[in-house]
């Protein structure tokens, strides 16, 4: 309840991210509007090629221009200050800073001939103004903060001596060494095992409620979405298909590709029961289907579905799906 | 149906497969990586056997071993009241056409420069099998997973990953095999995609009996698939049971770490779900503990000194529910 009145730390408005290529171009964002609100984790989910990892980019700034172009009339606004367009100076002291993000596969973001400290120690001098023996005093302090055993002698490891999930913990030291107050998170957690993975969770969500600061994670995984977010957003062929809170995408999908990837998943009850599957697969971003970019893998797909389709308010604020059915689909859907 | 009163397809005792570790002097290796330490499992006709654990747990080492992709360093492996350690050559071409192996990646295991007939006949021809027919045969096996018959003059580059992974199975399946060996066969797939093929996976088994050992970390899907399931951990079978006992009623404290772990697509309720994180990685193959490979890492209230000097033995209901564990609960049937 709180968070929905609080005012968007991150507001994203019509973002178009395209890339121009040799074979055509691939409109991989095209019109992506959300807000992540101060506090809150909001999750983006969607299938490869959806367009959540180049939307996440693009808020970052972090993607070579050219082949990617975000066009005109894209907005990505912090705390109201416009950020396209404002520079590449303006983004790096924002960086580290007020954003910080944590990728996948940790390891291709540290340095491997640098010790695990002199790295984080290096933002530290960077962002915060800190002298050298300040800085390593701080590192040694983020990182038992991260949870890491022994943080004084792993400040003097290097990359390769630790395992993937220390090597995230030693991202997220990293990333909260300027407290900042949005977190970008893409796909944290993908490349870990299971429990590591609950781990990581875990400590995401401890220093969340530590520092207060808002959480945009990308995910494929609906079961990370479920667990950790407070609202999501699902992306489709370059579009938002769907928004609400974790308990509406979960309890009341209202568009079909959200009930579509749900039923693709193992029933928790029933875990022998046939899976569902979407038939097809995703379009080429080269060339978008018209109308409903879902049409063609839609089981309900019928007349009305080859026009454009725009984001469908349902009822509560911040409850939307791209599907003229969707109203009837969710009335139908609540009546079981 | 599967009748476990017949002896079983496969059975596997004290499998172990140990990689060396650079050389020493003269050349001797001295230190080995135990990726395999002592395995014993069993699969009868027509059932599905789940085999799960995190990286580096010997899951896939098992599945090459039991093949002889890979040879095991000791142990015994009888298909079908055969020997398959003392196959010659000529003798293992043919064990190999009853039971062949299934790749996790799709793409790494098609030559890229071969059309999808061309390989398809390939096989066959090696194999000696489809005479003049081959072509013939290469299309009923592409209509046989769901592919087209146009596609067999096309190129691996030319297919999505859920098709490449459908010519993977068209591939093993040309040999007509009665027992496969699933490597992870949807983990590169995205979700709506991997119903496809799990769907497949289970309609070809219904259709040609098929026997399965599949090879997965995502524990929800095991339990889809799985009659029976075998949980790993650094080189060992920790717990083995039927797939809704090992889930409802897990013994050993690391498949009780593992399921609770799992993170679940539904977030009603989840700040009350009990989660047992672990605390640090898994321990080194090279060097694994004394006694129980898990109980450094083990939350079991009784753990003592027998746990980290005695190894614990597979043990519980004869022919059911087994675990590894000194204290797991009694093989009394817990209320159901």
């Amino acid at each position: 309840m709180s968070a929905e009145s609080a005012p968007a730390l991150l507001s994203v408005r019509d973002l178009r991210t395209w890339f121009f290529t040799d074979q055509g171009v691939a409109k991989a964002v095209d019109g992506v509007s959300f807000d992540v609100r101060a506090g809150e984790t909001l999750g983006i989910v969607g299938e490869s090629g959806c367009g959540k990892t180049v939307t996440s980019l693009s808020v970052l700034g972090l993607l070579p221009q050219p082949p990617a172009r975000v066009m005109e009339g894209s907005s990505v606004r912090l705390r109201g200050e416009e950020l396209i367009g404002s520079g590449e100076r303006r983004m790096r002291a924002l960086r580290g800073n007020e954003i910080s993000m944590i990728f996948q596969e940790p390891m291709s973001s540290l340095n491997p001939v640098y010790k695990i400290g002199g790295q984080i120690a290096e933002s530290l001098r960077l962002h915060r103004g800190m002298d050298r023996k300040a800085a390593r005093a701080e590192a040694v302090r983020l990182l038992a903060e991260v949870g890491l055993s022994e943080p004084e002698r792993r400040v003097d490891e290097y990359p390769h001596q630790l395992s993937g999930g220390m090597r995230q913990r030693v991202m997220i030291a990293m990333a909260l060494s300027c407290e900042p107050s949005l977190l970008i998170a893409d796909e944290p957690t993908t490349a870990l095992d299971v429990t590591v993975q609950a781990q990581i969770l875990e400590l995401l969500a401890e220093l969340r409620g530590k520092f207060g600061m808002a959480v945009l994670l990308i995910t494929h995984d609906l079961g990370v979405v479920a667990e950790v977010c407070d609202r999501v957003v699902v992306m489709y062929a370059g579009q938002i298909v769907e928004t609400g809170t974790v308990y509406d995408i979960f309890g009341e999908p209202a568009h079909p590709y959200t009930r579509g990837l749900l039923d693709s998943l193992p029933s928790v009850e029933d875990p022998g029961k046939r899976l569902d599957s979407i038939p097809g697969t995703v379009p080429n971003p080269i060339d978008w289907p018209t109308g409903c970019r879902f049409r063609a893998r839609c089981p309900l797909a019928t007349e009305g579905c080859e026009l454009p389709q725009d984001l469908v308010e349902l009822g509560e604020e911040g409850r939307t799906a791209r599907c003229w059915r969707a109203p009837s689909l969710v009335a139908t859907g609540a009546a079981t | 149906m599967i009748d476990r009163s017949l002896p079983p397809l496969l059975s596997v005792r004290g499998l172990e497969k140990h990689f060396p570790l650079g050389q020493g002097m003269l050349g001797r290796a001295v230190r080995h990586v135990k990726a395999v330490d002592g395995v014993d499992f069993a699969i009868w006709r027509g059932e599905t056997l789940g085999l799960v654990g995190e990286s580096g747990c010997g899951k896939s080492t098992t599945g090459r071993a039991v093949l002889r992709l890979l040879e095991p360093t000791a142990g015994e492996v009888h298909y079908d009241g055969m020997d398959v350690r003392a196959l010659d050559r000529e003798s293992l071409r043919a064990f190999r056409r009853r039971a062949q192996f299934v790749f996790q990646d799709p793409f790494g295991s098609l030559n890229p420069r071969l059309s999808v007939g061309a390989m398809l006949e390939e096989v066959l021809e090696v194999h000696g099998l489809g005479g003049a027919n081959r072509r013939d045969r290469a299309v009923e096996l592409l209509e046989l997973v769901g592919l087209r018959p146009e596609h067999i003059d096309r190129y691996p580059h030319e297919f999505s990953g859920g098709q490449r992974q459908r010519l993977g199975v068209a591939r093993a399946l040309s040999v007509e095999p009665e027992f496969l060996v699933l490597d992870e066969p949807v983990s590169a797939l995205d979700v709506s995609v991997q119903a496809q093929v799990v769907n497949l996976l289970e309609d070809l088994q219904a259709e040609l009996g098929l026997t399965y050992l599949f090879i997965a970390h995502d524990l929800a899907l095991v339990e889809h698939v799985s009659d029976r399931v075998a949980v790993m951990y650094l080189g060992r079978i920790v717990e083995i049971a039927d797939a809704a006992n090992l889930y409802r009623e897990p013994r050993h404290p690391y498949t009780r770490a593992l399921l609770s772990a799992v993170p679940r697509p539904d977030p009603v309720g989840r700040e009350q779900r009990e989660r047992i994180v672990l605390q640090g990685d898994v321990p080194s193959a090279v060097d694994p503990p004394m006694g129980c490979p898990f109980h450094p890492r083990c939350p079991h209230p009784a753990k003592d000194d027998v746990c980290g000097s005695v190894r614990p033995l597979l043990e519980g209901d004869p022919g059911g529910h087994l675990a590894a564990c000194h204290y797991q609960p009694s093989g009394v049937e817990t209320s159901t």
